[in-house]
């Protein structure tokens, strides 16, 4: 609610005293959060910290959590895996829920925004795994969200559609200027993708940094290294592992 | 049904190549099951000409008398026959009345399977209220209904189309229910984070997702809804192809009751064939070929 700071962009995502236990086990211990506009947040953290937990709360997707979490207009949700309705059409699944007479139009352009055109009259089952996710996108960025929530959007792709993917998100974000909320257990990708990197462990944030590098962003650059050591540490992983 | 055709011929290929060492012995390996006696192709022959074979064996009976007419006519009597019942019109009139009946039972049923399959799987009120009440009506004997029918509704067209429509709801209300329950959860969130209206949800997940599993219930209550009417038919037909029947059988015309018999079967292959066109139609997405 008392978010009159100095920053200029409008708050678009706000959480506050956010608890979520499944039984005994606290997740989400009094968690607070802003996310702003245009602001690409990335969320790190082992599995079963709560990551993905407070991505569903934002999304609407939990109803077991306390405190205040208020989201401005309707927040667009792509999965791990692209949960697309097989028995519709490629457009067809970009256009659900889509009104207005332009409906079509814009799931359209949407499409062939994330390399799909021609491919519009397709069945899901007829696409890649790559393709699908990319539809999955097409659907959730259709809808010029405010705010946009990746729930580990790549694991479920290869090494090399992973990385092509990750261009596309970082360039889509880049045209649609959404605020974005990713879920990720990929310190690499994080920190190559996001504008700020959240740790979560025992319920909190344990780390809550700023990445101020310049996109396109490097996998040696010093400041991405040095940042990937440091994250890895905190995780318990060793630095000269590279990937967690 | 469909799977025997399939799995005969490789059950026959390898019975064959064990039985014929000799031959194989000079043959190349991959082609050891084409060189025995009993290939696919013969198979296919002997698969086709089987029921032939008891047509005419039927029919060589009938004509040097160890079969009697009484107890069943032959092949050519049953064909002289059908083609009179149709050419009087008989037949035809009498098609007519047994469809008419499955039909107007047929829809009854459905819709009552259809709302209140719904009303079960969409709503957890419904579910509590409803389905125990289905699941007593699932345990009654259907026929063990008639008597009562005929009490209640009399002798005419009322009892038998009830008694069709109770066969066709259970198998297609428990199949509703269970595709409702089994649709996916994950794709419901997707529903519900692209706010879709309800409207939107039954039209766009809800419909297409319990289809697969409704066409299997239609054709479960399809097939249970011609046998039902074959017996209904036997209480007190005034028309119809089960008072063809009954009237055939009080003068020992055994080739109109087996012309009935056909028309029956007949009757039952024509809707089970326009529910798999349907299922075609309908369900083009899961055979839309793998990753291109």
């Amino acid at each position: 609610m008392s978010e009159h700071r100095t920053a200029p962009p409008a708050v678009v995502a706000s959480v506050r005293g956010v608890r979520r236990a499944f039984g005994d086990h606290v997740v989400l211990d009094g968690i607070d959060l802003d996310i702003r506009r245009g602001e690409f947040v990335a969320l790190l953290g082992h599995s079963g910290c709560g990551k993905s937990t407070l991505l569903r709360i934002l999304g609407g997707l939990d109803d077991g959590a306390t405190g205040e979490v208020r989201t401005g207009s309707e927040p667009a949700v792509a999965f791990q895996d692209p949960r697309l309705f097989p028995w519709r059409r490629v457009l067809d699944n970009v256009a659900l829920g889509l009104r207005g007479p332009d409906a079509e139009e814009r799931a359209r352009a949407v499409l062939a925004e994330v390399g799909l055109a021609g491919r519009e009259r397709a069945w899901p089952r007829q696409l890649s795994g790559g393709q699908r996710q990319r539809v999955a996108l097409a659907r959730a960025l259709v809808r010029e969200p405010d705010l946009l929530l990746l729930d580990e959007p790549f694991s479920a792709l290869d090494a090399l559609t992973r990385i092509s993917a990750q261009e596309l998100v970082r360039d889509l974000v880049e045209a649609h200027r959404p605020a974005v909320l990713m879920v990720t257990h990929d310190v690499e990708e994080a920190l190559l993708l996001a504008d700020r990197v959240l740790l979560m462990a025992d319920g909190g944030f344990a780390y809550d940094e700023t990445v101020d590098l310049p996109h396109p962003r490097r996998r040696d650059h010093p400041g991405i290294v040095e940042r990937r050591s440091r994250l890895l540490g905190l995780l318990g992983v060793g630095a000269q592992r590279a990937d967690a | 049904m469909s799977l025997a055709p399939t799995l005969d011929p490789a059950v026959g290929s390898g019975r064959s190549s064990s039985r014929a060492p000799r031959e194989d012995r000079r043959a190349p390996v991959g082609r050891r099951a084409r060189r025995s006696w009993l290939g696919p192709r013969t198979l296919k022959t002997i698969r086709f000409l089987s029921p032939v074979a008891v047509v005419v064996a039927w029919q060589l009976a009938s004509s040097l008398g160890v079969l009697s007419e009484r107890t069943l006519a032959s092949p050519v009597q049953l064909a002289d026959t059908a083609w009179a019942l149709i050419s009087s019109g008989e037949l035809v009139g009498a098609i007519g009345v047994s469809a008419r009946r499955a039909a107007l039972g047929f829809a009854l049923g459905a819709s009552i399977a259809v709302v209140a399959g719904s009303i079960v799987g969409l709503t957890r009120l419904g579910d509590a209220v409803l389905d125990p009440i289905m699941q007593m009506l699932r345990m009654l004997p259907l026929f063990g209904l008639v008597p009562l029918f005929i009490i209640w509704f009399g002798i005419q067209e009322e009892p038998k189309i009830y008694l069709v429509a109770l066969a066709v709801i259970v198998p297609l209300y428990l199949n509703l229910v269970a595709a409702l329950r089994g649709v996916d959860q994950d794709l419901r969130e997707v529903a519900y984070v692209l706010r879709l209206s309800r409207r939107e949800a039954i039209r766009h997940l809800y419909a297409p997702a319990v289809l697969p599993g409704v066409l299997v219930g239609l054709r479960q209550s399809l097939g249970l809804a011609w046998i039902t009417l074959i017996v209904a038919e036997q209480v007190n037909a005034g028309a119809g192809l089960g008072y063809l029947i009954n009237n055939a059988r009080d003068f020992y015309l055994t080739d109109v009751i087996v012309v009935g018999l056909l028309c029956y079967a007949a009757l039952g292959l024509l809707t089970d064939a326009l529910v798999r066109l349907a299922e075609r139609r309908a369900l083009q997405w899961r055979d839309g070929g793998e990753t291109a």
